[in-house]
């Protein structure tokens, strides 16, 4: 049985999607404002880290500096609705990249996992 | 609080404190200067476990030495620190040429007393004979045996008004190093370069230029030069010879203020990379300049689907702007 990282294709998935990916979320309206003025290397790094999180790959995340790394975001208004969009342009980029319906749910489901942790609210 | 040694002798670093901010808060003398952990300058040694992050950009070797950035490592454990031997890590070299190209800008030309490798597109640091060290980067083609640098007389800046007021011929100064990602490298062959320098962030892509039309396969290349006014554009004859000799070179000086002047296009630099047409999925940028312009170009080229690894830079972060 493999695992969702390897169905996806392993970390080419992840560079193949971390540009789309950043691309969206740059050309949001609904998010871009806490995106735009951050480097854009940094950003492309935290994004390859956060979708092979999502992706079920190996990562150094823990609860806890994902909630660190978001606290900045969360005292400019970060809510429920801006983590909504991300899930939502997560599944849209692996849509273009023809990745069927029941592994974008997957995936999204990985990312759902960390929302409070993210938002702050829980350790 | 967090104690730590420098040269053995003991320092308390305040919570969230850096070894470079103790020590200079202990007045202790440190060569520094961007603060960023881009420019090396305020490397020390160590060998106490290290974060990632102050031996970011190091050689291999380097952080097998215990070599790490002094800005950027936080006191959080106790740390044994040692000043590094400098000779070993800087080249002496003489200043032979001092040009005042216009009332702020200054080449200055460096001979190196010994064989000094760099590509052209790289950095280093120039450190005057009482310390004081800033980075410039090298406008020289791959191979050259004088080292050019085009600086920018900051105001206030101490090093840049040196450079550009006093008379330096026969100056005997330091180099570190060359470092930096804006260079030519071999998988970029047959690719298209588009090059955007803002001010004297066209000193790097100057030598990169030239480096491409002497590598034979390189596709067309583009070099946007920006300035706030006309006066700030330099080299204009020189880079409009190399176009009428080159077919595969074109060179766009651009200014945003002032009357329209013929051979010139007027506007707003990141405006005109948006309309920019080259082709996207084959070109290499290099983005050279004032980090906020800097930041905007590349967040641009990469919004109009230029792949991330595809995009260099080299902001030029400012000394001032960062001293505390």
């Amino acid at each position: 049985m493999s695992s969702l990282f390897e169905k996806l294709g392993g970390e080419n998935s992840v560079d193949a999607a971390v540009d789309i990916f950043y691309r969206k979320v740059l050309q949001d309206n609904r998010i871009n404002s806490f995106f735009t003025d951050v480097d854009m290397d940094e950003q492309i790094k935290k994004q390859k880290a956060f979708l092979t999180f999502a992706f079920g790959g190996p990562n150094q995340y823990s609860g806890l500096n994902m909630k660190d790394a978001h606290t900045r975001l969360v005292a400019k208004g970060m809510n429920d609705t801006h983590v909504d969009v991300v899930i939502e342009l997560l599944g849209g980029t692996l849509k273009e990249l023809g990745v069927g319906d029941d592994l974008i749910g997957e995936v999204a489901a990985v990312a759902e996992s960390v929302r409070d942790q993210v938002l702050g609210r829980a350790g | 609080m967090t104690a730590f040694t420098f040269e053995d002798q003991e320092y308390q670093a305040l919570t969230g404190e850096t070894v470079l901010d103790c020590l200079l808060r202990e007045g202790v003398s440190v060569t520094n200067s961007c603060r960023n952990g881009i420019c090396h300058s305020c490397m020390l040694k160590s060998k106490s476990k290290l974060n990632a992050k102050s031996q970011k950009g190091l050689s291999t070797a380097k952080k097998e030495a215990g070599y790490f950035l002094s800005c950027q490592q936080e006191v959080d454990s106790p740390l044994e620190v040692f000043r590094p031997d400098t000779s070993t890590l800087l080249t002496e070299g003489e200043i032979i040429a001092q040009e005042r190209i216009s009332d702020s800008i200054v080449i200055i030309k460096i001979e190196t007393l010994k064989e000094f490798p760099f590509k052209a597109g790289q950095f280093l640091n120039l450190i005057r004979e009482d310390g004081l060290c800033r980075s410039y980067s090298i406008a020289s083609q791959t191979g050259s045996q004088q080292l050019e640098f085009h600086i920018r007389k900051v105001p206030h800046g101490e090093m840049s008004s040196w450079l550009y007021d006093r008379d330096l011929l026969g100056q005997k100064i330091k180099l570190s190093e060359p470092l930096g990602e804006c260079s030519l490298t071999d998988n970029m062959r047959d690719r298209d370069l588009l090059l955007i320098g803002v001010g004297t962030g066209l000193a790097p892509l100057y030598g990169v230029v030239r480096d491409s039309l002497a590598m034979a396969s390189m596709g067309k290349i583009h070099l946007l030069h920006g300035g706030l006014t006309i006066e700030g554009l330099y080299l204009v004859e020189d880079l409009k010879n190399l176009e009428k000799q080159n077919a595969t070179f074109h060179y766009y000086p651009v200014f945003l203020r002032g009357q329209e002047v013929e051979g010139f296009q007027k506007g707003n630099i990141v405006e005109l990379v948006r309309a920019f047409e080259f082709n996207k999925a084959n070109t290499i940028v290099m983005v050279c300049g004032d980090p906020q312009l800097v930041k905007s170009l590349k967040q641009e080229v990469f919004l109009a689907g230029v792949p991330s690894k595809h995009i260099f830079s080299d902001p030029f972060i400012s000394h001032t702007a960062n001293a505390k």
